[in-house]
């Protein structure tokens, strides 16, 4: 299972690189909005994780550009904004799950799970 | 002779009577505002015409008092209305203000407490696997460095929101304003080195001392040379301080720090003073900070009574001008 990371912090994108590494997935790593909708488009991952706050272009911005082109490839958000308003945004923008940072891993090891093919 | 004149008179008087009544039509449309005339040389017509034209000018009068209050009410109303509007409208963007703060504040916390948690889960792990990365090391250096990088953050939060609730004192003092700049300085010299800087002072020889809270002051001067020293490379910070007086002949005081580093652009030269703003967003990842210390600095300016403002262009360095009154005087007005 081939997953995208879209990070802009770069300590918090490698710690959740290498916690996917160690748990055997394939993953792949975007730094902004721009390269994160390039990937996707390339690369085809089976799931995207994305933060909101990135340069370029931010999450909102890139999930509409992806999901033109892909409806069904499943985004889950984390974001360190955590006001009601941008889960609500989330899911009405199509992502499939909110995740507010510090992020519960678990849980995401859980999200990711329920869209294996 | 009596008889005749009567008669006379009674049809003379009835014609006055049509004239007048014929003027007064305008009357009807509620217009007060006229003279009637009487073309009938008699003396009970006149006396009618002088009663008619009294009553039409207190009727006039009147009306153009009722309107004038009226005008005066509306006048009221619509001061009133203004003074609500703008109150309702400051009120509420000093809520939108606090709830931006909020959300700002709570997605700078998050973002170092992610790395904190999920670093120490990340070793935790490796450990229980038996094989502690050799990655470790760095590991623990990034979570000391967020968890540092939080305190700097609740310190700053701290700082403004007691000066916002008004439970900052000022002490006042009687100092040497040229010994405080240089022993400021010296604190900041490892950092200055550090990126390969050169510090000049630009001091008058003597100068008298002066008056203020000299605490604030450093929080200030150190914020401002750390932002200096912290931007540029390879190049050079000078601190410079003169006095000068203002139109109400003050005395005022100024330190400016100029630095030969990036420069901040216009569009960016006034945002920089609001909370949680960064002129680049990759900052915070290549310099640190909060975004917070010119908020507190304007703010503390402004409660020793002075200010802060910004010469810069882009690419060519940056100069920082913070100006206070020699003598600080208690106002009694909330910063
Ligand atoms: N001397 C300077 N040269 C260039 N940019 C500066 C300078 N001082 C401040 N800035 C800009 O203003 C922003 C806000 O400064 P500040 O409120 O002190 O926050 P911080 O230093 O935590 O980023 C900085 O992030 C930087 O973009
Ligand atoms: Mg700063």
């Amino acid at each position: 299972m081939i997953i995208l990371v879209a990070e802009d912090d770069s300590r918090n994108r490698e710690m959740l690189v290498r916690r996917l590494l160690r748990r055997n997935y394939s993953v792949l790593e975007a730094e902004n909005g721009l390269s994160v909708v390039e990937m996707a488009k390339a690369q085809h991952p089976d799931i995207i994780l994305m933060d909101i706050a990135m340069p370029e272009l931010n999450g909102w911005e890139a999930l509409a550009q992806i999901h033109a082109v892909y409806p069904e490839l499943p985004v889950i958000i984390l974001s360190a904004h955590s006001m009601i308003d941008d889960q609500r945004r989330a899911i009405s923008a199509g992502a499939v799950a909110y995740l507010s940072k510090p992020i519960d891993f678990d849980r995401l090891l859980i999200k990711i799970e329920q869209f294996r093919r | 002779m009596l008889t005749s004149n009567m008669q006379i008179d009674i049809s003379q008087l009835h014609t006055a009577m049509r004239e007048i009544s014929d003027q007064l039509c305008q009357a009807v449309n509620g217009d007060f505002n006229f003279v009637v005339h009487c073309s009938i040389a008699d003396e009970e017509a006149e006396k009618l015409t002088l009663l008619v034209n009294f009553v039409l000018s207190a009727a006039a009068r009147a009306i153009d008092q009722r309107e004038l209050q009226t005008a005066n009410l509306d006048k009221i109303v619509a001061e009133r209305t203004a003074m609500l509007t703008e109150a309702k409208e400051s009120a509420e963007a000093a809520s939108q203000a606090k709830s931006q703060f909020l959300a700002s504040m709570s997605h700078e916390l998050r973002t170092p407490l992610n790395a904190v948690i999920g670093y120490s889960e990340l070793i935790l792990e490796e450990l229980e696997d038996g094989a502690p990365g050799a990655n470790t090391h760095n590991d623990l250096m990034v979570i000391r460095d967020a968890g540092r990088h939080l305190l700097g953050l609740i310190n700053d939060v701290l700082d403004l929101s007691r000066i916002e609730a008004g439970q900052t004192d000022i002490f006042p003092e009687y100092f040497d304003p040229l010994a405080f700049t240089r022993s400021t300085a010296a604190t900041l010299h490892t950092l200055i080195q550090s990126k390969g800087n050169v510090l000049k002072f630009e001091l008058p020889d003597q100068t008298g001392r002066i008056h203020t809270d000299m605490g604030k002051v450093r929080q200030c001067l150190i914020n401002i040379l750390g932002n200096a020293a912290k931007f540029t490379e390879h190049g050079s910070i000078t601190l410079g301080y003169r006095e000068s007086s203002s139109k109400d002949h003050r005395r005022y005081v100024e330190w400016w720090i100029k630095d030969t580093g990036p420069g901040i652009g216009p569009d960016q030269i006034q945002k920089i003073f609001e909370a949680f703003t960064q002129a680049d967003g990759s900052i915070n990842r290549r310099y640190g900070g909060t975004g917070l210390g010119l908020t507190l600095t304007t703010t503390l300016c402004r409660m020793l009574g002075g200010d802060i403002r910004v010469e810069s262009t882009l690419g060519q360095g940056s100069t920082f001008i913070m100006r206070l009154p020699g003598y600080y005087q208690a106002t009694g007005i909330n910063p």
